[in-house]
């Protein structure tokens, strides 16, 4: 309890400094505040400071709610709205709002922001459901369609062309007020939302005992479990609407209640809230702090993201009890096709057929044909890089996600949840921001190092854990999703060199060279080679450590080795992409479905459909909006995505 | 369906088309906008343009109806880009980082014109010889630079009665604003034009990142110019706001609105922000 | 020379010390039954001696050499285990689920020998599983997976079989079947096991040795008919029990 007492006296502190370097005391106006009567400077502070000081304990409250229902509800300590896709739905819509209908956000935002919230966390809520709400299972469903949200609202804003300074703001979070309506709106929001919670709080703890039990006792869990839910996403919705991306505040306060001794749920239902204020009013002091000082002026929300990610890995260890045995287990029972070699043949046709028929047929100017003999000098060279990149990228991460989800036993393992993509994001924007000018080689390079630092920071973590499958994913979604707070900080900066990083994020083949596709493709061909000459170890490896040890497998160089491949494969291929793709998670999915079950023909299997469908892909991205190219890695994922929902979807029960 | 020779003639003819003035001189692409609108200043517009569709919405002229859209400024689609059959790509160190791309089609031309804490008025009065020489055609430049100091000086002249500095910015929602400073398009014309720029402080580049409403207060003295439309939904909380309609310059009407204007132009959208200005200033005087 | 010598061994997880400074002998040749209470550590031991885990302090050795210097796959070659609970195996025949003991012999690249067929053709002899050979491991029923995991250890070559609770999801006939497996084997063929057991009735009837452990410490070593004695499993157990000879064999009843 004390530190908490010296955080909020700290958090006053520090309003109270920059409240007073804006205006000595005695110039404090009294009640009641007439704009038209007060001075500048009292209105900064009547209708500016003080809202805002309002706005941070409200909108914290709000979160930290919102929080501590989702996780109450889920029985997940991982979950909240930034988690579960929630804060960056709500994100998407008024992106897409601002840019496509500026007149649906003339009467506030709150109902856009809402329905985007609900529009991803239902689906994400969908798979849970199917698998018993598995934590982690839940987790990287939510990040990932998180991810997939801000990979849609980053092209939005790409092919905007300029930065809409909206856009912007809505992305960085910013608390400063001009009035009271915010903290008005949010304090109508959370009082109502408080006695709501108060009263689903018993049926929450019955729940606790988990849905067997809590059905048991007579409690019918799909009113409690949509109520708590609705409410959440709403009061996530809300804070969006008023204030922006603000993260993990909903992670944090939760876990901080915990901390200070809330230990029944009620308990911690209404501490929550109190933490989450106390977060961020404390976040929004050192902000007001720094500037009143004379220091950057960084927003709020950056901030808040930049604790997420670390707090996400030091969350890690404390929930492996809360883990209900065997939630995470895979599909049970799979179908196995009889003639793998004619699967994989067929795919190999297939991937053959299509990149000549996307060689030579395409769209230009005049419509859709094929190239006309007199061009084919100009365009075959062009086209056969780009094919050649997409295709290498494509299988590099297919074999990535195949040999994590090999190593994991988790079907969910891919990858993009590695964290190692964002690392690399990392890398490529320092290039950017510290080297003037810099070239391919250099930003090659430099994305290369933020891969490797990403990977080299996960497997340390990882290993203290025993290179439990669910701690690594975990591990790398906190890594990815520090990545992403820190990109959204630099955006948010609207420094033009962000630009140059955001062209990068949304993925372009345009950027290949010749020789880079042909290095990437051979680095594929040697990635397969490598797969199958290990497709043993990737047989028995799925059988979990104990049985992995008793053969004789030299067990943790062998997994360290596995995961820088795939961590370097997935460097080298969202250097072309960019770090959204979902290709090693669905290339390795698609191949299970088409029954492709042995170590050796699962892995080709996925090298091939992971090569497919990203010329698929580079075919869509040239041609669907010609001739603006759309974002690969974004084309890839709505490619596959479709598909990859319906098997997550599927039912569990074997 | 298309026969193959009929496709390959169509092709061709797209390959021969191109706006008529370009015949003279060498065929132009360009990805970078402030190229584009001097290379047309020049009287050599390209054939071919990046992100054609938002620079018809900025743009200080309107680029010709023949005019290829060559797509993402930041990821231009090569295909495109080669089939307009460039003999010279213009493009700008915003894009260096896809310039040996831009080379295996055709020779590029690629300046420095918008760099940090530097005024980018003198780069691309300097650009024009450079750009006249490159096209072909060095005569060019002078007598489009000579008109230019011409306006630019009786533009100055129009606006001497007015004292107060300007406060350049764009409203991004009803708690935020975009500051341009001296290194922006628009503050380096504003210094051209002999007046101050309120907005002393350093920028990110060109134009400083979201600044709360309340660093307006900061100005009392300058005159606001709002660059471009105000969004709609801060248009109403502007209306009603407490801060803004208490700020010295809104109390005395001292604000000015711009149409959208192309913020990284060249020398021709120097020319128009400078004519809108004024248009504005006396419109209100 | 004894299979198994512990030196002073201790095992801790945090906050708990499982193996409490064990020194044992484990006997080459026969089937030794590990027993006592939940919680004594006698999974903990098993996995200790299998190198599933490394031991806080002390020394094991196997067949005179400390476990820690045998090379993985040698170690593979003279000790099979088999967890508590065996993993989902999805998509695997049985045929191939028993090949992959060959491993140790022949590592990540090495091509199959005719002995290698040799070997897991023998081992689903041996085990019964002939006619199942084609099927999907997790399509069999509880007693055949097992056999198949056990098949699995043979066809590794293994002198040395370390199981833990094997009976504990089988019902009677499959729990006779999986030991009386053991134990023909080890009668037949010189073959050692160690084998986690709740019973005491199924360690009296298929093992030849005991080693009984309680709260990390060892209570009981020797023949397993010392176990079989009131005094004895009172002293394991901590229960008052009783034993009359039935069919020949000893067997106890709580009182």
């Amino acid at each position: 309890m004390k530190p908490a007492l010296a955080a909020a006296a700290l958090a006053v502190g520090l309003w109270a400094f920059a409240a007073l370097s804006l205006l000595s005391l005695a110039d404090w106006p009294g009640l009641p505040w007439r704009a038209e009567s007060l001075g500048i400077d009292q209105i900064l502070l009547t209708h500016g400071l003080m809202p805002r000081g309002a706005v941070a304990l409200l909108a914290g409250a709000c979160l930290g709610l919102a929080g501590a229902l989702m996780q109450a509800v889920l029985r997940n300590p991982l979950a909240d709205p930034s988690t579960l896709g929630t804060a960056a739905g709500a994100q998407l819509a008024l992106v897409a709002a601002t840019i496509f209908a500026p007149a649906a956000l003339a009467n506030g935002a709150l109902p856009v922001a809402l329905a985007g919230a609900l529009a991803v966390t239902l689906p994400v809520l969908a798979i849970g459901a199917r698998r018993g709400f598995a934590p982690v299972t839940v987790t990287i469903a939510g990040m990932l369609a998180g991810m997939l949200c801000a990979a849609v609202a980053t092209a939005l804003t790409l092919a905007q062309g300029h930065y809409l300074l909206s856009l912007v703001i809505w992305n960085g979070g910013a608390l400063s007020q001009q009035d009271w309506s915010g903290a008005r709106n949010l304090a109508l929001a959370l009082l109502p939302a408080l006695a709501l919670a108060a009263l689903l709080a018993r049926p929450l703890m019955v729940l606790s005992l988990g849905a067997e039990a809590a059905r048991g006792l007579g409690l019918s869990l799909a009113p409690l479990r949509a109520g708590a839910i609705l409410l959440a996403v709403a009061l996530s919705a809300l804070v969006s609407a008023e204030v922006g991306l603000v993260g993990f505040v909903g992670l944090a306060a939760p876990a901080i209640a915990r901390a200070m001794g809330a230990r029944s749920l009620k308990a911690r239902l209404l501490l929550s809230p109190l933490a989450g204020a106390l977060v961020l009013s404390l976040a929004d002091g050192v902000l007001l702090t720094l500037k009143a000082l004379g220091g950057p002026s960084l927003s709020t929300g950056a901030m808040t993201g930049l604790i997420g990610g670390p707090l996400l890995l030091w969350l890690l260890p404390r929930m492996a009890a809360q883990v209900p045995p065997g939630a995470e287990a895979g599909d049970g029972r799979s179908y196995r096709t009889a003639h793998p070699r004619r699967v994989l043949a067929l795919l190999l046709s297939g991937v053959v057929a299509l990149s000549l028929l996307t060689l030579f047929g395409g769209r230009g100017p005049e419509g859709w044909g094929v190239i006309p003999a007199a061009l084919q000098g100009t365009f075959l060279p062009l086209r056969a890089t780009t094919i050649t990149a997409a295709l290498a990228a494509g299988a590099l991460l297919a074999g990535s996600g195949a040999v994590l989800q090999r190593l994991t036993a988790n079907p969910m393992a891919a990858p993009e949840v590695l964290g190692v993509t964002g690392g690399a994001a990392l890398g490529y924007a320092a290039t950017v921001f510290l080297i003037p000018a810099p070239g391919p080689l250099a930003l090659a390079l430099g994305s290369g190092l933020g891969g490797a630092l990403a990977l080299t920071a996960l497997t340390a973590l990882a290993l203290r854990a025993d290179l439990a499958p669910a701690r690594l994913l975990l591990a790398g979604l906190a890594i990815g999703a520090f990545a992403s707070s820190v990109l959204a900080a630099i955006m948010a900066s609207s420094d033009p060199r962000a630009w140059v990083v955001l062209g990068w994020l949304a993925g372009s083949t345009a950027q290949v060279t010749p020789t880079g596709a042909a290095m990437l493709a051979a680095f594929a061909l040697i990635f397969l080679v490598a797969l199958i000459a290990a497709a043993r170890w990737l047989e028995i490896l799925p059988l979990g450590a104990p049985v992995s040890r008793a053969l004789g497998l030299p067990l943790t160089p062998l997994r360290l080795t596995l995961i820088l491949s795939a961590g370097l494969a997935t460097g080298a291929a969202s250097l072309l992409v960019g770090p959204v793709s979902f290709i090693g998670l669905m290339a390795p999915q698609l191949a299970r479905g088409l029954g492709l079950v042995r170590a050796a023909s699962f892995v080709t299997g996925s090298w091939l459909i992971g090569a497919l469908l990203m010329c698929i892909a580079a075919f869509g991205a040239r041609t669907a909006t010609f001739p603006y190219d759309l974002p690969l890695g974004l084309v890839a994922t709505l490619v596959g995505a479709p598909w990859l929902f319906l098997t997550l979807l599927r039912s569990t029960a074997a | 369906m298309v026969t193959r020779r009929a496709l390959l003639a169509a092709m061709a003819g797209v390959v021969a088309a191109g706006p008529a003035r370009g015949a003279t001189g060498p065929r132009i692409a360009a990805i970078d906008w402030a190229m584009a609108e001097s290379a047309m200043a020049l009287g050599h517009p390209p054939l071919a343009v990046a992100e054609l569709k938002g620079l018809r919405r900025v743009a200080a002229s309107l680029p010709a109806e023949t005019t290829i859209d060559l797509g993402l400024r930041g990821a231009p689609n090569l295909e495109a880009l080669s089939l307009s059959a460039p003999d010279l790509i213009l493009s700008s160190s915003y894009y260096s980082f896809i310039q040996p791309q831009l080379e295996r089609i055709a020779p590029v031309l690629s300046q420095a014109l918008y760099v940090p804490g530097e005024d980018p008025l003198p780069k691309l009065v300097a650009l024009l010889p450079v750009l006249a020489q490159a096209l072909g055609d060095p005569g060019a430049a002078a007598p489009v630079l000579a008109e230019a100091e011409a306006s630019f000086d009786g533009l100055a002249g129009r606006l001497a009665g007015q004292e107060r500095p300007f406060l350049l910015l764009e409203v991004g929602d009803a708690r935020h604003v975009r500051i341009f400073g001296g290194d922006s398009l628009f503050g380096g014309t504003l210094h051209r034009l002999g007046r101050a720029n309120a907005w002393t402080d350093g920028t990110q580049f060109a134009f400083h990142a979201p600044v709360p409403m309340e660093r307006l207060a900061d100005f009392p003295e300058a005159a606001l110019v709002i660059a471009g439309e105000v969004p709609v939904q801060a248009r109403r909380s502007l209306e009603r706001g407490a801060l803004w309609n208490r700020l010295a310059p809104v109390v005395r009407g001292d604000v000015l609105q711009l149409p959208e204007i192309n913020a990284f132009g060249g020398l021709p959208s120097a020319l128009r922000f400078a004519r809108e200005l004024v248009l504005a200033a006396e419109g209100r005087g | 020379m004894s299979l198994f010598s512990l030196a002073d061994v201790s095992f801790d997880v945090p906050g708990r010390r499982l193996i409490d400074h064990l020194s044992l002998e484990i006997a080459e040749g026969a089937v030794t039954a590990l027993v006592g209470r939940n919680g004594s550590g006698k999974s903990t031991l098993l996995k200790l001696i299998a190198g599933q885990n490394r031991p806080a302090s002390g020394r094991i050795a196997h067949a005179g050499r400390a476990l820690a210097d045998w090379p993985p796959r040698d170690l593979a070659r003279q000790i099979a285990y088999l967890p508590q609970v065996t993993p989902v195996a999805e998509g695997i025949r049985l045929a191939e689920l028993v090949a992959l003991g060959r491993y140790p012999w022949r590592g990540a690249l090495g091509r199959f020998r005719p002995e290698d067929h040799a070997a897991v053709s023998d081992a689903m002899q041996r085990c019964g599983l002939r006619p199942l050979a084609d099927r999907l491991v997790d399509t069999l029923s509880g007693g055949e997976r097992q056999r198949g995991w056990i098949a699995m250890m043979l066809a590794q070559g293994a002198r040395t079989l370390l199981l833990d609770e094997p009976t504990s999801a089988l019902d009677i006939a499959h729990q006779v079947e999986v030991l009386g497996l053991v134990q023909t084997m080890s009668r037949e063929t010189g073959l050692s096991a160690v084998i986690v057991l709740h019973d005491v009735n199924l360690a009296a009837r298929y093992c030849d040795r005991v080693v009984a452990l309680d709260g990390g410490r060892l209570a009981l070593d020797g023949p397993v008919r010392d176990l079989m004695t009131p005094e004895a499993l009172a002293r394991v157990y901590g229960l008052p029990m009783e034993v009359v000879p039935r069919s020949g064999y000893p067997f106890a009843v709580p009182l």
